[in-house]
């Protein structure tokens, strides 16, 4: 402190300065401390997802054990409250076992005619007059069992219904001609 | 069940669009009828297929319908003739009697009605001339079929053809199913 005082007392005298101190005369601006409160949010309720899946023989399997049950006071499912539940055991479904049911039907097939097709290409016998010409040949058909015939023109196919009762065995065949001339038309023959 | 040593059984067994069905036609050798059976169509549900799987359709055909049919003909007939090659064996095993395929075929006549030629395939596969109006029918018979019971077998054959067109019956089997089909 003397030493100092000693100091400036010299400077002034032999150097003629004086010291000059700097007071600064503004004041630090004050810190601003916001008072206001940001408030976090967190849901403290428990999400509840709702996961669906099909089960192929789903209505025959009811899914109501104790774990499963839950209030409906406390539980909605996408808006909608839940009020019922179905008890119950889970019920399990046997698949039956494939079957094929067999069913007599003679009938059905009774009525149907046997058809023949034309098969004169094959048939090596053609017996046949001047004025005539050969058209087909159907075979081998039971002649004393028929009981009708009638030819499909369109596809060229005889039509043969038997009589289910005949005991005949002995089978022709049935040669179709047209008759040339003035009275063209057509004739049946058995051989 | 009766026993006809003069008729001829024919089966047959359909799959098409998921839908199973069967018929069996027992005839005289004139081509009348005797017996005729078929089974309800069956369509296998979707269940049904995965559970069964590629044996499903096998079951069906081989196991469930040709057994159903050939154990419920009252008429036990001479010989069974089936068109899908593939019915042979099952047949056979269900039927325990004399089995065949029958098809139509585009080769030459032989020269008489009863011939037969070797078909050269694998098994027991022949060209039969069963009657001298027609071209020859391939017939196959079951492994292990004995040359004398193939010679009786297409002897029965052509003793029908006399009196019949032996693939004839599989068209109004055919003609059956599809009417009860329209119901």
């Amino acid at each position: 402190m003397i030493t100092q005082e000693l100091k400036d007392y010299f400077c002034r005298h032999f150097l003629g300065r004086v010291k000059v101190s700097r007071l600064p005369v503004g004041m630090e601006l004050p810190r601003v401390v916001s008072c206001k409160r940001e408030a976090a949010v967190h849901p403290v309720r428990t999400r509840i997802e709702v996961t669906g899946s099909s089960l192929f023989v789903a209505r025959d399997i009811l899914c109501s054990s104790r774990g499963f049950r839950f209030s409906s006071q406390l539980a909605r499912v996408r808006g909608a409250k839940i009020a019922k539940y179905a008890l119950g055991e889970l019920r399990t479904h046997t698949v039956p076992k494939l079957r094929a049911a067999v069913l007599e039907n003679m009938r059905r097939v009774a009525v149907l005619p046997q058809e023949r097709t034309n098969r004169l290409q094959w048939q090596p016998v053609r017996p046949k007059k001047d004025d005539e010409i050969l058209l087909a040949w159907f075979g081998p058909i039971v002649e004393d069992a028929v009981m009708k015939l009638t030819l499909n023109k369109q596809q060229g196919v005889l039509l043969i219904w038997y009589n289910l009762q005949s005991r005949r065995f002995d089978a022709k065949g049935l040669y179709l001609y047209r008759r040339l001339g003035a009275r063209e038309n057509l004739e049946w023959r058995w051989l | 069940m009766a026993a006809s040593s003069n008729s001829l059984g024919y089966i047959v067994v359909e799959g098409a669009d998921g839908l199973f069905r069967g018929a069996s036609l027992v005839v005289d050798l004139r081509g009348i009828p005797m017996d005729f059976r078929h089974t309800d169509p069956i369509r296998p549900t979707r269940l049904e297929r995965i559970l069964y799987g590629s044996a499903l359709e096998v079951y069906l055909r081989e196991e469930l319908i040709l057994e159903s049919l050939a154990g419920a003909v009252e008429v036990k007939p001479a010989l069974w003739i089936c068109r899908e090659p593939d019915l042979v064996a099952p047949l056979k095993s269900v039927t325990k009697g004399r089995v065949l395929f029958l098809a139509p075929s585009s080769r030459a006549p032989m020269e008489a009605a009863g011939n037969l030629e070797n078909a050269g395939e694998n098994g027991a596969v022949y060209m039969v001339q069963a009657d001298s109006v027609s071209a020859p029918l391939r017939v196959a018979f079951p492994d292990n079929t004995r040359e004398d019971e193939v010679r009786q077998t297409v002897g029965l054959l052509v003793e029908a053809a006399k009196t019949m067109e032996l693939l004839e019956p599989f068209g109004r089997i055919q003609k059956a199913l599809a009417s009860l089909g329209e119901e």
